[in-house]
């Protein structure tokens, strides 16, 4: 159990700031970038999916 | 001395065109893909499993993979003759026709669905076929020539084959299933970054928006080292879901410290000395982790 909880502790040390930081540039004020709005969308969805399926696992791992 | 010529060559043309239509399949890239395949097998079955299921996953497992990569050879032809790494190909070379290695890659996908459905399990050849369509759908036609993130979601057709590897051994897919699917998912981005920055000069070339193409070295080193965090995060999780014990969880921090130092040295240097280290380092990280799975759970 002690593992299991370590590992865990680990993993979202890790993985929230490192998120955090891959998703920053998303919530800035959109630059000119040549991009329009739908473009950046898209582009910000791109960038969330596997930072939603990382959360995603880690609940799920956390469960069991 | 031309007739000398002739009879010299003419023998070894079958054993280079055969040669060439093994290229195609990309061999050296799907030994790895089997090594996470067989690891997940291994881990499925909590040790060695049924021998003749662990051979026709691999063989069905080879040919999906090979349909996949022969298909994308046929995709990629025009810029594979644009890329200095890539020009030699058989199809981009014209070695091989576009038509044939488009057949190629279609028989290679059919015989994967042939062999794995009857001789391992239906969901295993469905998953395979799935693996086959991301790689040609979503990265090679779709992602690939249309996005910065390209390989992080089509990063998700090289993550397939543990899931291959789960279902022929329990028929089913579970949680711990997903997580090896996702070690194999975060780990592409660093891995493919790395190469990416020593052919960045190829791609912007070939018109490719990789990510050192479209953001500069900086970025992408940047990107290198929260994604390798990502992926140590996410290596750690089959031991906190309780699917792997101590033995893994040592051996994915011993593994992931060093991917991280090599990291952190690339983002801080000025060049790129530190790409190709940290591309070779991510090569072996990948095996060596599946073997400690397979380790752990024997």
């Amino acid at each position: 159990m002690t593992l299991r909880w370590l590992a865990l502790a680990l993993a979202v040390l890790l993985a929230v700031p490192a998120a955090a930081l891959l998703l920053r540039p998303y919530g800035a004020a959109p630059g000119d970038d040549g991009r329009g709005p739908l473009g950046r969308r898209v582009e910000a969805l791109w960038a969330a999916l596997p930072l939603a399926l990382l959360a995603a696992l880690i609940a799920l791992a956390a469960q069991g | 001395m031309g007739t000398r010529v002739v009879t010299a060559t003419a023998p070894a043309r079958p054993w280079a065109a055969a040669s060439d239509y093994v290229r195609l399949t990309k061999p050296r890239i799907i030994s790895l893909l089997l090594v996470t395949t067989a690891g997940a097998m291994f881990v499925a079955a909590g040790g060695m499993p049924e021998g003749w299921t662990l051979v026709w996953t691999m063989v069905g497992g080879y040919l999906a993979a090979g349909g996949a990569n022969a298909i994308n050879h046929f995709v990629d032809r025009d810029i594979d003759g644009r890329m200095s790494r890539t020009t030699a190909r058989p199809v981009a070379s014209g070695r091989v026709s576009p038509g044939r290695a488009l057949a190629f890659g279609i028989a290679l996908g059919a015989a994967s669905a042939l062999v794995l459905g009857p001789l391992v399990n239906w969901l295993a050849a469905g998953l395979a076929l799935v693996g086959l369509g991301l790689y040609v759908g979503v990265y090679t036609l779709w992602l690939k020539r249309t996005t910065v993130h390209n390989i992080v979601i089509g990063g998700s057709a090289g993550a397939v084959p543990p899931l291959v590897g789960w279902a022929a051994v329990e028929g089913s897919l579970s949680l711990p299933a997903w997580l090896l699917f996702a070690i194999v998912f975060y780990w592409t981005p660093p891995h493919f970054w790395a190469l990416a920055l020593i052919l960045r000069r190829d791609y912007a070339a070939a018109g490719v928006p990789m990510l050192p193409v479209v953001r500069g070295e900086a970025e992408t080193k940047r990107q290198i080292l929260l994604w390798t965090l990502v992926m140590v995060a996410v290596s750690l999780l089959p031991a906190a879901a309780g699917t792997a014990g101590a033995l893994y969880f040592g051996a994915a921090l011993a593994l992931g410290a060093p991917f991280v130092v090599l990291a952190v040295l690339l983002a801080r240097e000025e060049g790129l000395r530190w790409a190709r280290p940290t591309f070779h380092y991510s090569l072996a990280y990948l095996a060596l982790l599946f073997v400690a799975l397979v380790a752990d759970a024997a």
